[in-house]
């Protein structure tokens, strides 16, 4: 019986295109425990997104190769029925995207979206759902929760959406929250109101975070442990002391070093010399 | 070289009226690095349309050395402030090739003659970086930064005095980003150009501006040279913005300002 | 616009239906163009009768049979495609250019023009497209193909109009029409060389899809004794003729109405596979 909620081992994933094969993720190997809070960085083409895609079963196309499994509570789920992800889905493993209010439905209140949630947990009858709904909102500070679940999410600002998102993926206690960069298209002040809040809330449940971003002060913000994945590869793993003070792998280096700094004058000059990230062997902390 | 005086300007949105911007007043000088700050609802978007001739303003002046600038404008003043979208994926029209997109601005405003048309466009892919091979691909052959670049060459086609740069990074990889801003200061500094960049990101104005503007809901927040702005900020906006920033060194976290 | 070939052609192959249409188009033109040659018969194109073969059923000699005045229904058939064709290409080369111009103009120029032109615009698209043609003919001096072709013109503008409107209004807040405006060039430009090139996939295939529609449209004027005059060979106006024999002389009708079937059959699968291939709705 293994300790571990979530274990990825040697994940592959490829896309059959007219150009030829895309391999998207060449054998990863990634583990969370229970309420930890992961961060899993890295730039675009990374093949940082379509892992949470594979988590939540959702890339069944004809098109598309995977190999490796994915261990979620100790069953592999990689190529699991959708009839069986539904159940999971909401239930056991909940996400939250980058942008709040493209991921809620435009034509429906809140209130609506909040009922197809709580069904997941036999709240059926709609005045059930809302007053559960809108104690969930009251403790997270959302002080007139009957407006906004009376409201369309057009009718909400980018920092109230992502609060409203947060509680909806949070709502049944699952065991696994994915985030998929969720600060990035809020307002600075706002990003740091959106992670304390979600922090707070997993803490309370000890739900485990995977957290999906491009963005290292994100990640230190928040994270205790970090993958660093470049081009399909984890390139380094460990904590966040020792990512952040100690980088190993010549691209977590250049991650960090690129990042312009509030206690310089200039900004940092580039190496021109940049070697193949991918085929440096991968940094494993001690 | 640019001076706005008490500019304010509203929008009918929905039966409200919003005042994106509230009694504004700059001077940017030749070849500041002028950065304007400010979250979502700001005005800095609308101060830049403004500058650019998309938008009239309500009241105020805004002139541009002895030529008092609206936003009907003839070409002379037109090709002088040039501008740097944020989204690099929506700034070049995907059924155009890269030749044809830079050289537009070089047609119109007449900058070369036709027979040294090919000659100026690989000058200027030459200055962001690109290779002459990049001149009869498509948009969707090039990656967010290459597309950035080719942004950047359309806009010193005209051959400018100002550029106004809005977010042009944020869209873009911290790698990509590093490179594309040391790009955009040494252009800077090879042809004596005027920025205008707008960011939300304090970092980078810390690093790249002499000068910034601090925008809250349409007003003027701080305004003042970069230095002092960030070792002594005046108002508590300022001071929030500066402590928000997702630093990652234990260095920087300690120069924040204390809430 | 090579680029697009390689990428797209892929996608249209990989779709029987759309292929086995643009065979059958291909096959309609080539036959329309060298009928002279492929056809037995060419002179009973014009002005010919032979009353001794009239009315005869399909045989080795006469393909599809003689029509009343001893006319083989085959050649005519075949020739009777080269008035569909121009009748498809005309209409719409007159037709597309009107609705384009409007279309751009209104979505892009906006306000007051917007105002105008999409209002002149729904007028025309109240009126069912047969409807309009009959009404424009009634008011011409006496039916003839090209007034015909005039008339479902104006019946056919307003629809492109509509698609170019759509479309212009959705790509004007783009990045790249921003960047074009900023560097300083003319609506002129940004209309027709900006925006035009992104709502060819679009444009192209509605057109394919169209000529079929257009075929069919005329026919059914044909069928009512406009379009095409005799002796000229009209497939609606061979329908027509034959229509009052059925069902002893089928084959008067029978061929040139499936000859309709097959062209019409054949635009609407390619412009299918087009809309597939580019991924658009029209």
């Amino acid at each position: 019986m293994s300790e571990k909620l979530l274990k990825i081992k040697d994940l592959e994933l490829s896309f059959k295109m007219y150009e030829g094969i895309s391999y998207v993720l060449k054998k990863i190997n990634l583990e969370l425990s229970r309420g930890e809070k992961v961060a899993l960085v890295g730039e675009s083409g990374s093949g940082k997104s379509v892992t949470t895609k594979l988590i939540l079963g959702l890339l069944n196309q004809k098109n598309v190769t995977k190999k490796g499994e994915i261990i979620f509570n100790n069953k592999n789920i990689l190529n699991l029925p959708q009839k069986e992800f539904k159940k999971i889905r909401g239930n056991n493993i909940s996400i939250i995207f980058q942008d709040p209010i493209a991921a809620l439905n435009p034509v429906f209140k809140i209130k609506e979206q909040f009922y197809e949630v709580n069904l997941n947990k036999k709240y059926f009858t709609k005045k059930d759902s809302f007053q559960r709904a809108a104690k969930a909102l009251e403790k997270v500070s959302i002080r007139d929760p009957e407006r906004v679940l009376e409201s369309y999410p057009f009718q909400l600002s980018g920092g109230l959406a992502q609060r409203v998102v947060i509680t909806m993926a949070m709502i049944n206690k699952p065991q696994l929250l994915l985030a998929d960069e969720p600060s990035t298209a809020l307002d600075v002040t706002i990003q740091n109101q959106a992670l304390d809040l979600m922090h707070d809330l997993t803490k309370e449940t000890n739900t485990a975070v995977l957290l999906i971003t491009h963005n290292m002060g994100v990640v230190r913000k928040f994270a205790e442990k970090v993958y660093v994945i470049y081009r399909g590869v984890i390139v380094e793993e460990g904590t966040k002391d020792q990512i952040f003070s100690n980088p190993g792998h010549p691209y977590t280096k250049a991650l960090l070093s690129s990042i312009p700094k509030l206690n310089s004058d200039q900004l940092p000059k580039f190496d021109e010399s940049a070697p193949d990230y991918a085929s440096i062997k991968k940094y494993v902390h001690s | 070289m640019i001076k706005i005086k008490n500019i304010s300007k509203k929008f009918l949105v929905k039966n409200s009226t919003v005042q994106a911007l509230d009694n504004v007043s700059m001077e940017i000088e030749q070849n500041d690095c002028f950065a304007i700050v400010g979250e979502s609802g700001s005005g800095k978007t609308t101060l830049a349309n403004i500058i650019l001739g998309i938008y009239n303003y309500d009241n105020g002046e805004l002139w541009l050395d002895n030529n008092q600038l609206f936003s009907k404008r003839n070409l002379k003043l037109r090709k002088l402030i040039q501008f740097v979208q944020q989204n690099p994926m929506s700034t070049l029209n995907p059924k155009k090739t890269i030749f044809k997109t830079i050289s537009l601005p070089l047609r119109i405003h007449k900058i070369v003659s036709n027979d040294k048309v090919v000659e100026r466009v690989e000058k200027l892919l030459s200055y962001v970086g690109l290779d002459t091979e990049f001149m009869y691909r498509y948009p969707d052959t090039l990656s967010g930064g290459q597309k950035q670049r080719v942004a950047i060459a359309r806009a010193l086609a005209s051959e400018p005095k100002i550029l106004i740069l809005d977010e042009p990074t944020s869209a873009l990889d911290v790698i990509v980003q590093s490179k594309v801003l040391n790009l955009l200061l040494d252009i800077k500094e090879k042809l004596g150009l005027t920025y205008i960049f707008i960011t939300h990101d304090l970092s980078v104005v810390k690093n790249i501006a002499n000068k910034v503007l601090v925008m809250n809901k349409g007003k003027i927040d701080e305004l003042g040279i970069t230095k002092e702005v960030f070792s002594n900020p005046k108002s508590k906006y300022t001071k929030t913005l500066i402590s928000a920033i997702p630093t990652v060194t234990d260095e920087e976290d300690e120069i924040k300002p204390k809430l | 616009m090579n680029l697009f070939k390689s990428k797209y052609y892929y996608k249209f192959s990989r779709n029987p239906l759309s292929v086995f249409g643009l065979v059958i188009v291909i096959g309609v033109i080539f036959l329309a163009i060298f009928a002279p040659f492929i056809t037995p018969f060419p002179e009973h194109v014009g002005p010919f009768t032979d009353f001794a073969n009239k009315s005869k059923p399909p045989s080795s000699t006469y393909i599809f049979g003689t029509d009343k005045i001893g006319r083989d229904i085959f050649t005519r058939c075949i020739y009777g495609y080269r008035i569909s064709l121009t009748l498809g290409i005309v209409v719409l080369a007159i037709a597309v250019p009107i609705g384009v111009t409007m279309g751009l103009c209104a979505g892009y120029v906006g306000r007051k023009t917007e105002l105008v032109l999409m209002r002149i615009t729904d007028v025309f698209l109240a009126i069912p497209a047969l409807v309009l043609a009959l009404s424009i003919i009634g008011l011409l001096d006496r039916p003839n193909l090209f007034y015909t072709m005039i008339a479902v013109s104006m019946a056919w503008w307003p629809w492109y109009t509509r698609l170019i409107y759509n479309i212009t209004r959705s790509i004007k807040t783009e990045g790249y029409i921003k960047a074009a405006e900023i560097v300083g060039a003319t609506k002129f430009h940004i209309m027709f060389r900006e925006i035009l090139p992104n709502c060819l996939p679009s444009l192209l295939t509605k057109i394919t899809l169209d000529l079929g529609f257009v075929i069919l449209v005329g026919s059914s004027l044909s069928f009512l004794g406009l379009g095409a005059q005799a002796p000229t060979p009209d497939l609606g106006t061979m329908v027509a003729k034959g229509a009052s024999l059925l069902p002893d002389a089928w084959w008067f009708s029978l061929f040139p109405g499936f000859a309709i079937l097959i062209i019409v059959l054949g635009f609407n699968l390619v412009g299918d596979g087009l809309k597939d291939m580019f991924d658009v709705d029209v």
